[in-house]
């Protein structure tokens, strides 16, 4: 028995049909009952036949929808079903035509009935051809091995971005450490230095004590060689720090393109899913199988018409294995997309790419060392650092060294102001603060998959 | 004439000649018998009856009686007439009056028929005219006469019987052999003048006019020059304005690498010319198409592909195709501008980073195709360089109403100029085949394979370029309906036409139609339900 034999009744009802108006026509009985007896019998042995090929064939078909490769397209999958299913419409044709086509003359009705067959059996096939099934089955594989090409693509296209950011990290790291540790070094030589600054005033006095004309010499208001020191000190430390300050606003370019990269993969990811997803795949799913039907119903006899929804459900079957290999590959790429390109960026994600406690944390360090407050300290420092002793001076030689002192006190005090300026030290401030923030604003509006 | 020339038999003839149509066949929508041959000496010849026309009633009376296997052979022209007419009673010199079809039309013909006439010669002996030539004929220059002229008739019944249309002929080759008859007919009539020797050579001249074929006085032959022409002319003018666009931006344009995305603020904005590309170098990522041109070592530009500007970068690179060159090689330029966005994709299994461009012009094949996509027309479409400086083809699409003829036309066409897309959507996805008891039955599963409609282009093709210089629509058949509209089964109305092309071909220096087994002269076209007209022979031009 065929497994798909509903047909097998309208045949069997149509033959014994076609057979009894041929008898009607029959004018001598005895030669040509016999004639129509044998091509009944011939007709309903050739269909029977017919439907164990039928049902072979309807097999084959549904081979075509467990074929499973990382080569197979939608296109392909539609052309190579329907070119299947229009072949065997093609030969089911001939078959049946070729098998009456000696009717004519003898039984004539018979002959009719094998060519209706004929139609309705190529009419079968053609409704069958156009069922979607193989359609969805190579596009649902399709979408499976996207998805898994992207998801691997995703993780280089990840581990890409943590590269070049750790390679901007590190060079923050080590920026980060050496500026520490140029103001440490600044200040705490400034602090050794500053007993010089008291010693060579106190040398100076003596020295206008020492000067046999009551005056102030000339020689002693030479610029202080210790407040030059200072001062070159201080040039280097206010260069140091725009290099720095520099290298810090470099890193953030570096770092701002690794977000806007980040982003837009997010951005692409999300145009992606939203085209491609779980949602449309169902919904491909259910209108391929809703089509099928709706081609199965179009065929022109009842039985063809159970036949062909039989088939169908098997068809079906089979494709929801694809569509189910589909879902998990799916939620995979979900899962190992979540926090990073798919949905909102979570804090791991953000750590990741932006550093945002280290960050946080060696500003902490800078912030509490604190330069300009270090130096504002050290230059009221050096200004008690010429309160000396000028016991023995006269009023004159007082007056004057006092003036000498206060000017270089002056010119120390500009090399403070200048070395602490606060525009470079915020560039430095903006880097660790605002631009950091920036570019997690950045990130965390991204919008990622499914977004 | 002498009556030793002439003596009359018993039997009762109309002289015409005629193949009984049990089945609908050809173009007739009836049934009945097709004249194939009008005696020389049948009062039919003077009465305008022809070749090709069918009788479908005699004296008022229709000829289904004899339409039946076993009872053709004593209707009207077939060879035991004679019987026929003497049941009922007529004799020779009687007229009897015809209605025949031609064509759709319907005719009356009336003519005498006449007795069985016996010739003979001057000596006696038994002739095929008047007065001779006889039947057989020794020690002169040509001899056999009956056999030959039986062979003669034959071959003229064949040719003039529809041959073109409904049979496998070679017409030159058919011509060459009627050709050899010349020297016998101008004997004939030089020795053996009189009515006979007269109609041999009407007849002679009518089927040598016919084997020649129709002849034009222009053929349109611009399609075979226009490809080598159009092409060249298109490639020159590509050349020219690629120059052009390259001098007039030359301010803006940058140098293309290295590149560096974090070294990117002095050449965003400006315009860089990439170096050629192969399909190798297009890939796809997240869903969307990019070119990827450049190397690990100098960086990247990422074109994206899947945006409107290049989109109508392939419509007009399609059109080049069709119009110009079907096999442009798959190279591709472009011009971007540099955009300020770094992008990351996968490329060859690893990702990159790149600068993004928008394309604002593109170049592909030889270099012989330059589009500038920042010159949109008054319809938004780009044009190619050179598309203005070469006509317009139409190769469009007919439209649904298009008649079989239109169809025929735009299949023609779309072979000239090589729009093997258009071609194949000429062709039916289903067919209604006729059978031979005359009933259809629908076929939907039927659908020409990839491999015979490749086939068939690539021959249409082929002589389109060679023995074919052109053809053109030469006579549409009537339309029949083949098959009725049956809801119950599913069945669907179908009409069905022939369309008759005509195949020019250069002999000596004359275009003249011809035909042959390379050439496909009848084109079969269904519709369904009052759709569209398709061609159901998928045959090559």
């Amino acid at each position: 028995m065929a497994e798909y034999g509903a047909r097998w009744e309208e045949f069997e009802k149509g033959i014994r049909e076609a057979e009894e108006r041929d008898y009607q026509q029959v004018i001598d009985k005895t030669i040509e009952t016999l004639a129509i007896t044998t091509r009944a019998t011939t007709l309903s042995k050739t269909l029977s036949s017919y439907m164990d090929w039928r049902d072979r064939a309807l097999q084959e078909g549904l081979q075509i929808l467990k074929e499973e490769s990382t080569s197979i397209t939608a296109a392909g999958q539609r052309d190579k079903w329907s070119s299947h299913f229009s072949k065997l419409g093609q030969e089911a044709l001939k078959t049946i035509l070729d098998s009456v086509k000696d009717y004519d003359k003898k039984a004539p009705n018979l002959r009719k009935f094998g060519e209706d067959v004929a139609g309705q059996e190529s009419q079968f096939f053609a409704s069958l051809a156009r069922a979607p099934l193989a359609w969805f089955q190579g596009q649902v594989q399709q979408y499976t091995l996207e998805f898994y090409r992207e998801m691997n693509n995703l993780e280089g296209k990840w581990k890409a971005l943590g590269d070049q950011d750790r390679s901007v990290d590190d060079k923050v790291r080590e920026s980060s450490k050496q500026i520490l540790s140029l103001f440490q070094d600044t200040v705490k030589e400034f602090i050794n230095k500053e007993r010089g600054l008291e010693e060579d005033a106190r040398t100076l006095v003596k020295k206008v004590k020492d000067a046999p004309s009551g005056t102030v010499p000339s020689s002693v208001k030479y610029p202080m060689q210790v407040v030059d020191w200072f001062l070159e000190r201080l040039t280097a430390l206010r260069k140091s720090t725009e290099e720095y300050a520099q290298r810090f606003q470099e890193s953030y370019r570096y770092e701002d393109t690794i977000v806007v990269m980040f982003a837009q993969t997010r951005e692409m990811v999300r145009e992606f899913m939203e085209k491609t997803n779980l949602e449309t795949a169902i919904r491909e799913y259910n209108d391929s199988y809703k089509n099928s039907l709706e081609m199965a119903n179009q065929c022109p006899t009842p039985r063809q018409r159970d036949d062909a929804k039989k088939f169908v459900e098997k068809g079906i079957y089979e494709v929801k294995r694809f569509l189910d290999k589909f879902n998990e590959e799916y939620k995979e790429f979900v899962d190992s997309n979540r926090g990073i390109f798919v949905g909102p960026v979570n804090e791991k994600t953000l750590e990741e790419l932006l550093e945002v406690q280290e960050r946080k944390r060696t500003w902490g360090e800078l912030e509490q060392f604190n330069i300009q407050s270090k130096l504002r300290e050290l230059h009221q420092h050096c200004i008690t650092m010429f309160e000396v002793e000028l016991e023995g001076l006269s009023d004159e030689q007082e007056k004057e060294l006092k003036e000498f002192f206060k000017s270089e006190v002056e010119r120390l005090g500009r090399g403070i102001v200048a070395a602490s300026d606060d525009t470079v030290i915020d560039r430095v401030k903006t880097f660790f603060t605002l631009s950091q923030a920036a570019l997690a604003d950045k990130v965390r509006n991204s919008k990622g998959g499914k977004e | 004439v002498s009556d030793t020339l002439v003596k009359i038999g018993d039997s009762v003839l109309s002289g015409i000649k005629t193949e009984g149509m049990l089945q609908p066949d050809r173009d007739y929508s009836r049934l009945g018998f097709r004249v194939t041959w009008i005696e020389w000496d049948s009062d039919f010849r003077m009465a305008g009856l022809q070749i090709e026309d069918l009788i479908i009633e005699v004296e008022g009376k229709t000829l289904e009686a004899f339409l039946q296997p076993g009872k053709l052979g004593t209707a009207i022209g077939q060879p035991n007439e004679s019987t026929q007419w003497q049941q009922a009673g007529t004799k020779p010199g009687q007229s009897v009056q015809l209605k025949v079809m031609r064509g759709e039309q319907t005719i009356e013909i009336t003519a005498k028929l006449h007795p069985d006439y016996f010739y003979y010669d001057s000596k006696g002996r038994p002739a095929l005219g008047p007065g001779g030539p006889p039947r057989l004929a020794h020690g002169e220059q040509f001899t056999e006469w009956a056999m030959w002229y039986e062979r003669l008739v034959w071959k003229m019944s064949y040719i003039l019987d529809g041959a073109w249309d409904w049979r496998s002929i070679n017409n030159r080759r058919e011509m060459e052999e009627h050709e050899a008859h010349k020297e016998r007919v101008d004997y004939l009539l030089k020795m053996y003048p009189g009515p006979f020797a007269d109609a041999v050579k009407s007849d002679w001249v009518v089927v040598r006019e016919v084997l020649l074929g129709k002849l034009s006085d222009k053929v349109d032959l611009e399609y075979r020059e226009i490809g080598a022409k159009r092409a060249e002319i298109v490639k020159q003018e590509a050349a020219r304005v690629w120059t052009q666009y390259q001098k007039e931006n030359v301010s803006e344009t940058v140098a293309s690498f290295p590149v560096d995305v974090n070294k990117r603020e002095s050449i965003v904005g400006k315009l860089v010319e990439l170096p050629w590309i192969t399909i190798r170098e297009i890939v796809s990522d997240l869903g969307k198409s990019y070119a990827v041109i450049g190397s690990f070592s100098d960086g990247f530009y990422i074109a994206p592909l899947s945006n409107p500007e290049i989109h109508s970068f392939y419509e007009t690179m399609h059109r080049y195709k069709t119009q110009i060159n079907p096999r442009l090689g798959e190279r591709y330029q472009y011009v971007g501008r540099i955009l300020d966005e770094p992008r990351m994709i996968a490329f060859q299994g690893r990702p990159i980073t790149g600068l993004l461009i928008k394309v604002v012009a593109a170049r592909a094949g030889q270099e012989e195709l330059f589009v500038d996509l920042g010159k949109p027309d008054s319809e938004g479409k780009f044009e190619f360089a050179g598309e203005k400086a070469v006509s317009q083809l139409n190769t469009v699409a007919p439209p649904d109403n298009a008649s079989p003829a239109e169809v025929v036309e735009a299949m023609i066409r779309a072979v000239k100029f090589a729009d093997e897309k258009l071609w194949k959507s000429l062709f039916a996805t289903w067919q209604v085949m006729v059978l031979d008891n005359g009933r259809a039955v629908y076929n939907p599963s039927y659908a020409p394979s990839h491999n015979v409609l490749l086939s068939a282009w690539e021959y249409s093709r082929k002589y389109i370029t060679s023995d074919v210089y052109d053809a053109r629509v030469g006579r549409v058949g009537p339309v029949r309906k083949i098959l009725h509209k049956d809801e119950s089964k599913s069945l669907p109305d179908a009409e069905e036409v022939h369309v008759f092309v005509d195949h020019y071909g250069l002999f000596g220096n004359e275009y003249r139609v011809f035909v042959n087994m390379n050439v496909n002269r009848r084109w079969t076209l269904q519709r369904l339900n009052n759709g569209p007209w398709r061609i159901i022979n998928v045959e090559h031009l």
